[in-house]
């Protein structure tokens, strides 16, 4: 049902949030093969991203059809 | 009831578990595995919440809890500052580049001190090599053949064993070779996560050459006859009265003063203010410096190169001073040569020729000495303002595509509107050719005065009755009646 | 189950939304179907809350609801939302309060510092103000939007100009720090952003209001 997948997405958004954020502390302190160093202050607005794609996916799930443009 | 998370209590108690182990059997350095594992303790979190709400949602077919609650938020952003500043500290790598970071790992333990010392004779004009990765570095310059090392290694541990044991892994080395000289305080060789840091005050042959190289910690240098060259990450560098080449480059630096130099003086790098003055060879500044900058008594070419600017003057005999928005400078022999992307300038009492090209800022030109030489003035969006000399002579073309003109000049400058701007023309005898040119913004181009130079002629009575002054025109004698 | 905000209450229904249990006095009524507090969409007219099925009409406020005290807390970044228990909310706040100053300070607005800095200046009332409406709105037992008081970043389309603001924010200052685009490049380009709110705002006026209960209908009915 609809309105349970989005509350669902909006149950998982902070630890998918807290994953995201664990990854890029991990990727500042051991670099990534030919990549130079990847602070975190340069890393960080990837949780911006996430947080708005899972914010983004929260409502097409709590909308189906209009402005998502899909099936019926 | 819907079931709390327990994801949360669960790490509390992990992380509470790891550092009672890390104080009871400190020889498995658990401490140490944190700070380089951590983040991969909150990945484990979030998969775990991850997993609790996917099972919980699966399961019970209902509605499912919340995500992660506002005071387990709090414990993630704790984690994350305690972690990141422990492998800072750890590891020193500038992961941060905020200063106001809190050095959680360096507040932990407690400092436990270590004097340093040695002494040998190294002959007049030793190579000297140092290597101090943390710490201050102070150096003075004695007449003798002998170098002599005073000092205080600092340890930061929770126990006086491990301190111990730091300070041993972390030997002084001191030996002279023929007149290459080598000092290392090895304060990286510890294995433990113990801070060792060196503060280190060396008298050294006036003669000696110095070639200093750290991570973190001042330098003060003064006397030294020889080169003094500087590598640092982040360092304080204070020079005075050198008589050879000086080096600096550094990561960071909060500030870097050159007091007093016979040869010539190059900075690289990025740092914050800069300070150099009573240069008698060229300088030449190469980098990001943020913040005030001061150059003054230079006898030869200064050449500044940042990111947004590019200087070149050929002497300064007065100052120049210049942060990231504005550049004054007073006092400046040509060629002057100005590239800069957003900058105000005003130079003032200024010879020879001077080019200036800015994208954004203001203008402001008084030249102060006659004859007056070539002056290329343009800036894309600003003001321009000069003020010449009545009795100069030049040949002068002012346009503005997008503005107005005050010609306070008068004539033979006439001023004529072309669309949205205006141009100013006319030359006062055969003068050389000034152009200023903006894009967006005003020209004023008033009267100046000029620069005289008195001179007190004694030999026509005490000194108080005449006076003879100089000007470009001639000698003008005053006489008091 | 029981209710989240009173767990002696017995749930009357779940918010549409995020699925949150809710007792006869939690439950919001909108658009034929139920909502949390937070998940209420604002209403059509500037009416005051609509009447619940069951419960009393207008609930007291919550202890400690004073829109004044929020104005002067939100003056404090991030304390304001804290004061109105959206913990979310505030460090958004103070986050972007701190972005605004190490932009400012970092020099590499390159010349847009004024720009900024009336931004900030903004900003810094925007919290506060922000802090009061919401008290305000709490006080009156009207739904609270979980971003914003005073701006409509739900979008009556369904429209989410929110979730779509911050992945484009995240996506430039990205490109800012991996030195892929620099800010003064993009920042060159803002009036932009007054170019695209103009439309949007233009978009949400001139559709009809009726397009936003279609959706919501058409769902209900589907189960």
């Amino acid at each position: 049902m609809n309105g349970n997948r989005s509350a669902l997405l909006c149950a998982i958004r902070g630890p998918v949030l807290l994953i995201t954020l664990g990854t890029l502390f991990a990727i500042a302190q051991f670099p990534v093969g030919r990549f130079g160093p990847y602070s975190f202050a340069r890393t960080w607005p990837v949780l911006l991203i996430v947080y708005g794609i899972l914010k983004l996916l929260e409502y097409a799930a709590a909308r189906p059809g209009s402005s998502a443009g899909g099936g019926l | 009831m819907r079931p709390r998370s327990l994801a949360g209590p669960l790490v509390v108690i992990l992380i509470g578990g790891l550092f009672l182990a890390n104080n009871l059997w400190p020889e498995l350095s658990i401490r140490h595995l944190l700070t380089i594992y951590w983040p991969f303790l909150l990945i484990a979190w979030g998969a775990l919440r991850l997993i609790e709400v996917l099972v919980h949602a699966f399961a019970s077919r209902q509605t499912p809890s919340q995500g992660i609650s506002g005071g387990e938020w709090l414990l993630v952003v704790l984690i994350c500052l305690i972690g990141s500043g422990g492998f800072w500290a750890s590891r020193h790598a500038h992961i941060f580049k905020f200063e106001s970071l809190p050095k959680v790992a360096e507040a932990l333990g407690q400092p436990f001190d270590y004097p340093i010392s040695g002494q040998k004779t190294v002959g007049k004009k030793p190579h000297i090599v140092i290597e101090n990765l943390r710490g201050t570095t102070h150096i003075a310059a004695v007449d003798s053949d002998e170098m002599k090392i005073d000092g205080r290694k600092t340890v930061r541990s929770f126990l006086q064993s491990d301190a111990d044991q730091a300070d041993k892994q972390t030997p002084l080395q001191f030996t002279v070779d023929g007149d290459q000289v080598f000092l290392n305080t090895n304060v990286e060789k510890v294995t433990g996560d113990q801070m060792v840091r060196a503060d280190l005050e060396l008298t050294v042959p006036r003669g000696a050459d110095i070639q200093a190289h750290g991570r973190s910690g001042d330098f003060d240098i003064a006397g030294i006859s020889g080169n003094v060259t500087i590598t640092s990450d982040n360092a304080g560098v204070r020079l005075k009265d050198i008589g050879g080449d000086v080096r600096v480059t550094t990561r960071k630096s909060e500030s870097v003063r050159v007091d007093g130099v016979k040869g010539l003086v190059e900075l690289h790098g990025k740092g914050g203010d800069v300070d150099v003055e009573n240069i008698a060879g060229p300088v030449t500044v190469e980098g990001a410096y943020t913040g005030d900058q001061k150059y003054a008594k230079l006898a030869k070419p200064l050449r500044v190169q940042s990111p947004g600017t590019q200087l070149q003057v050929e002497s300064v005999p007065g100052e120049i001073t210049m942060d990231l928005s504005e550049l004054t400078g007073v006092k400046l022999t040509g060629p002057i040569h100005l590239e800069a992307r957003a900058k105000d300038v005003r130079l003032e009492d200024f010879s020879q020729s001077a080019n200036l090209s800015i994208e954004k800022g203001d203008i402001s030109l008084r030249p102060g000495r006659l004859p007056l030489a070539k002056i290329d003035a343009h800036t894309h969006s600003g003001d321009l303002q000069i003020a010449l000399p009545q009795t100069a002579s030049f040949d002068l073309t002012a346009t503005t595509a997008r503005g107005e003109i005050q010609n306070q000049f008068g004539t033979p400058l006439k001023a004529t509107t072309e669309g949205h701007g205006a141009k100013l023309r006319g030359a006062t005898g055969a003068g050389p050719a000034i152009t200023l040119d903006t894009a967006r913004g005003s020209i004023t181009v008033e009267r100046g005065e000029l620069k005289l130079k008195s001179t007190v002629v004694s030999g026509d009575g005490p000194p108080e009755k005449s006076v003879t002054i100089e000007t470009p025109e001639g000698a003008i004698k005053v006489q008091k009646e | 189950m029981n209710c989240v905000n009173h767990p002696e209450a017995p749930v009357a229904a779940y918010c549409r939304t995020c699925g949150k249990a809710l007792c006869a006095t939690c439950q919001r009524q909108a658009q034929g179907t139920i909502f949390c507090d937070e998940h209420l969409p604002p209403p059509e007219a500037s009416a005051p809350a609509p009447p619940p099925a069951f419960a009393s009409p207008a609930p007291p406020a919550p202890t400690g609801s004073s829109p004044g005290l929020a104005f002067v807390l939100g003056l404090i970044p991030g304390v304001g939302a804290i004061y109105n228990s959206q913990y979310v909310k505030g460090l958004t706040h103070v986050v972007i309060f701190g972005l605004l100053i190490s932009i400012l300070s970092s020099g590499k607005a390159g010349g847009l510092e004024p720009l900024i800095g009336i931004f900030l200046a903004a900003w810094f009332f925007y919290m506060a103000f922000e802090a009061y409406h919401t008290a305000g709105k709490r006080q009156r037992g009207q739904a609270v939007d979980e971003f914003s008081s005073l701006i409509p970043l739900r979008g009556k389309q369904g429209f989410p100009a929110g979730p779509l603001l911050v992945i484009a924010l995240g996506v430039i200052f990205l490109l800012n720090t991996l030195d892929i685009l620099a800010f003064d490049r993009i920042l060159r380009y803002w009036p932009v952003f007054l170019i695209v709110l103009g439309a949007y705002m233009l978009y949400t006026r001139v559709a009809p209001n009726g397009k936003a209960d279609r959706p919501e209908e058409a769902s209900h009915e589907r189960q």
